[in-house]
């Protein structure tokens, strides 16, 4: 038995151990797979916290998986899911300059990704760190040209892959809520992809170590349309409900919830 | 930790945990924070601290493979017994995927979306003044002189025809042109085709040859991701592209375009009066296979045709000047990644189909070259590349017409030598090249490039060097010896009949430094290239061989932080060209001897969704032999010149102002506009492109430029992805 095999024994050994509460949810489960939930949980953990660090240190599991699973497709997801989220919340805190390499990194992740059999959720994601790099670009409207195409053929491939994914619809709501009504957005659309993901979400149950979330999301970006349509409270409603599913979520505690207080 | 500890096999769990721990730094010894170290096999592993610290406990294990990993630097990878295990100082050394000594080379510069890019492919299509013409966007970067308005490259005090272009590695002809030495005005490749172009203006690596000068990489868009359609019209094109993915990795993009300078010359006026406005058209379709990941085949094939007849005077004669021309190009590549090897093969078809006529100049020099070039890189070390290759061509050409005795006569029914000429030079290369980095900050390629053409051989060395410096910037330097083979039409029109003319030659020093990366930036450069063996065409249309040369300058590239979001990159080159005058053998100014070329754009966002930019371009006048006298003797009917010093006089000075706004909006998904405004030489400046005398030459005028003020517009829809 070479090293290689040993150290592969061993990680997967680690990997059955970290990953055990998966084990209840999947009769079968791979070494990786459940490395892949146990980062997926330590990523939404951050981004319920509004902790950078924590998510800083979730791609660096996602990392260190993958140096002994380096083509695991839900790795690779998990890793870039990570950086993308930590992009956002450096871009909120310190500007586009310093998120610009987050974005960068996920994007060179996610595009060979697109390329093979992968989650619908990959190519949303793909779509949300385009959004992103557009978003933080010198020349936003030049990145637009470039990356705006791009951005809206790989959220239809999102949707074509997965048509009944609760959180392809929520990134459709997103990059709609985003964009201006004559630039092809506008909150109408975005109420009405997000209503749909919520109806979707009743439903949906994901095995580990696929993508989860979404009901708290859908339920949070609904009330920010109607908080921009000046709808307080309705957008209060939706916030509560997401309270409701993340107590601690930092950004519907400490942000979105404060904010309609102070809404004239 | 815990997590870590779970995963003990349960032999290992009676012992104590092992703690790996150490500092991790910089070339300059800073501390790192951020890094993920980690021992691989298992999820244990810490982010370094702001000290640049680290600590991880792990279970007990013979040896340990830690592994450190950090976005911008290398990879390190360490193996440590567990009796060797002590606090550890790592040092990481910056990723070689950044811009550093390596991506930044001796006179190389990149139009594209990789690091180090001077000019995105957006720059190339979006610069006021050039046309969406790749060979003009090619003319705003260092080492090009702006010798007048036509799109041929004047590099470094080279002639256009010492650059040579290619399309996906196959080559592409770039013949000599008696009546039009500067370059067609009009119609090179679709740049929305293109996925980027290096140019390098001297200094080039050893893959590359036949050429003194410069070589430009056209590289064209591989297959589409997703299907797409592009339509435009402007005043005086349309056209569309279409994009279609297909299955098991094949995709196949098309474009075709039409142009015609009509509108454009109603709506603004011509100082010149055409029976013909410029017009032409051009068609290119590229097929693609990705059969597996790595491999790329790619069948690119394009056609242009184009064709102008305009009111024309010399001294001698006023009569229309017609020229019509087709060129076709196909280039197969393939490239694959085997491992340690990336072999490559082209093979390219160029052709050329021209006439022109005036007077009694009338000329048909039809010419066509196919060529085979494969080459393989193998990955010798991490730090050490040996690239190998060769390439066979044959070109065929013909020459087939009449060209006045003497150019000061060029009447219809004038003294004319008549040509029919047919000629097939088959020539063939090898070269082979290390690239090495000695040291993580360092860049050194050294090649030898030997050509056969003709049943001589030639042997060139090429030399590249680049290092990054502590808190300086980037040095360059390269050095090499170039050959060019003799045009046909200018080996045809030699005195030495079917001696073969043996191939010219240069030799290039060049020396730099880059301060920043994109934005702020400087680079400058300085060079010295020596010209022998030269064959120069003389007034009188005929050839002469074994001239001298000589070219100096500096090019300057900078771009400067924003400025209330004005972007701004500024292009600067000196030069002095000086070659043996074909007419008179005495050592003179090159008749493209520009000393100031100076090319600044500035771009700015307004409101959110449109984008404004101002281009400013100055050039010191081309120079002239002035005629100083002229004689007539009986029964003559023309007078025949008394030319003074060669090229001791100047044009005056050129200089244009270009504006251009484009708006860009998204219809719905999938679907986005853009429209765009340009006004070309806003200030109406009355540039010269050539001064000319009355028929006893005693005065003389100024022919100006066909580009006066102009006003054009258009606009683009895409439906689908790129």
């Amino acid at each position: 038995m070479n090293v290689h095999t040993i150290r592969r024994r061993a990680m997967a050994l680690a990997l059955v151990l970290v990953g055990r509460t998966a084990l209840h949810a999947q009769s079968n489960p791979t070494p990786s797979a459940k490395a892949a939930d146990s980062i997926r949980v330590a990523i939404e953990a951050g981004v319920d916290a509004g902790d950078l660090t924590a998510i800083e240190a979730a791609a660096a599991l996602a990392e260190r998986a993958l140096a002994a699973y380096p083509d695991d497709a839900m790795l690779l997801h998990y890793r870039a899911y990570a950086l993308y989220r930590a992009g956002t919340l450096v871009f909120g805190r310190d500007g586009s300059g310093k998120a610009r390499p987050y974005f960068d990194r996920a994007r060179d992740i996610l595009e060979p990704l697109s390329k093979r059999p992968t989650i619908p959720e990959t190519y949303g994601l793909l779509a949300s760190v385009y959004g992103m790099q557009i978003a933080s670009a010198k020349v936003s409207m030049l990145a637009g040209m470039r990356l705006g195409p791009k951005s809206n053929a790989t959220l239809d491939r999102a949707v074509a892959a997965g048509p009944n994914n609760p959180r392809v619809w929520v990134m459709r709501g997103i990059g709609a809520f985003n964009t201006p009504s004559t630039f092809g957005g506008g909150l109408d659309k975005a109420e009405s992809y997000l209503k749909k993901a919520l109806d979707l979400a009743a439903t949906d149950a994901p095995e580990p170590p696929l993508p989860a979330w979404g009901r708290a999301d859908a339920h949070i970006w609904l009330g920010r349309v109607y908080a921009k349509q000046k709808h307080r409270e309705e957008a209060r409603a939706e916030f509560e409900k997401a309270r409701e599913l993340q107590p601690r979520n930092f950004w519907i505690t400490q942000v979105l919830l404060p904010s309609l207080d102070r809404q004239p | 930790m815990t997590l870590a500890l779970l995963a003990l096999p349960f032999a290992l769990v009676a012992q104590a945990p092992a703690t790996i721990s150490g500092i991790i730094r910089d070339a300059r010894e800073n501390p790192i924070a951020g890094a993920n170290v980690f021992v691989v096999g298992t999820l244990d592993g810490a982010l370094t601290d702001s000290s640049g610290r680290f600590t991880v406990g792990t279970p007990r294990q013979a040896r340990y493979h830690v592994a450190v990993r950090l976005l911008g630097f290398r990879d390190f990878d360490l193996t440590i017994a567990d009796s060797a295990l002590r606090p550890l100082t790592i040092v990481l050394r910056t990723d070689a995927q950044s811009l550093t000594a390596v991506a930044i080379q001796a006179s190389r510069y990149v139009a594209g979306d990789e690091p180090g890019a001077v000019l995105t492919p957006l720059d190339v299509v979006t610069t006021p003044g050039t046309a969406a013409d790749v060979n003009r966007a090619i003319q705003t970067l260092p080492g090009v002189q702006q010798v007048d308005e036509g799109t041929g490259l004047f590099v470094r005090g080279g002639d256009f025809t010492e650059t040579r272009v290619y399309l996906n590695d196959g080559l592409l002809l770039t013949p000599a042109q008696v009546q039009s030495p500067a370059g067609t005005f009009v119609g090179t490749l679709d740049p929305f085709l293109l996925d980027a172009i290096y140019f390098t203006s001297g200094g080039f690596p050893a893959q590359y040859g036949n050429a003194l000068s410069a070589v430009a990489l056209l590289n064209t868009l591989g297959r589409p991701a997703q299907s797409s359609g592009t339509f435009s019209a402007g005043l005086a094109a349309f056209g569309a592209n279409v994009a279609l993915a297909g299955p098991l990795g094949t995709g196949l993009r098309f474009v075709a375009d039409r142009n015609d300078l009509r509108p454009v010359l109603r709506l603004n006026g011509s100082p010149r009066q055409f029976a013909v406005a410029p017009r032409g058209a051009d068609r290119t379709i590229s097929l693609h296979w990705n059969y597996r990941p790595t491999a790329k085949l790619t069948l690119v094939a394009t056609e242009q045709l184009g064709r102008l007849r305009a009111l024309n005077e010399t001294p001698s004669v006023t009569d229309t000047f017609t020229v019509a021309g087709r060129e076709r190009a196909a280039v197969l590549s393939w490239r694959d990644v085997f491992g340690r090897l990336s072999p490559h093969v082209a093979l390219s078809s160029s052709a050329i189909r021209r006439t022109e006529s005036f007077g009694s100049f009338d000329l048909s020099s039809p010419s066509r070259l196919d060529q085979a070039a494969c080459a393989i890189d193998v990955a010798l070390t991490d730090w050490m590349t040996l690239r190998a290759g060769g390439e066979a061509s044959r070109l065929a050409s013909r020459i087939d017409g009449s060209i006045p005795s003497e150019g000061s006569d060029q009447r219809s029914g004038a003294r004319v030598r008549l040509y029919e000429v047919d000629r097939s030079t088959p020539s063939r290369a090898a070269f082979v090249e290390l690239e090495t980095r000695p040291t993580d900050d360092s860049r050194l390629a050294v090649g030898l490039r030997r050509d056969w053409s003709n049943g001589v051989a030639t042997y060139d060395p090429r030399v590249s060097a680049s290092s990054q410096l502590r808190s300086f910037g980037t040095l360059t330097a390269a050095f090499g010896a170039y050959h060019q083979a003799v045009d046909p039409l200018l080996q045809a029109l030699s005195d030495s009949g079917q001696i073969e003319l043996p191939s010219m030659r240069a030799t290039q020093v060049i020396v730099g430094a880059q301060w920043g990366e994109s934005t702020p930036m400087l680079r400058v450069e300085v060079y010295d290239k020596r010209y022998s063996d030269l064959a120069q065409q003389t007034r009188d249309f005929l050839t002469v061989a074994a001239g001298a040369g000589r070219a100096h300058g500096v090019d300057v590239i900078a771009r400067p932080p924003p400025i209330a979001g004005v972007t701004t990159r500024v292009v600067y080159s000196f030069v002095h060209s000086e070659r043996t005058d074909p007419n008179s053998g005495a050592m003179a100014r090159a008749a493209f001897d520009v000393p100031h070329s100076l090319t600044a754009v500035a771009t700015r966002q307004v409101l959110r969704w449109i984008t404004a930019a101002v281009s400013v371009r100055y050039a010191s006048g081309r120079p002239f032999t002035p005629v100083v006298g002229a004689t007539r003797a009986p029964q003559q009917p023309t007078w025949t010149p008394i030319y003074g010093a060669p090229y001791s006089e100047r044009l005056p000075a050129f200089a244009r102002v270009d504006l251009s706004a484009s708006w860009f909006r998204v219809v719905a998904s999938g679907v986005q506009t853009v429209a765009y405004v340009a006004v070309t030489n806003v200030l109406d400046r009355r540039n010269v492109y050539t001064r000319l005398y009355t028929a006893d030459y005693t005065s003389r005028y100024d022919v100006r430029s066909i580009f006066n003020r102009a006003l054009y517009f258009g606009g683009v829809l895409t439906l689908g992805g790129k």
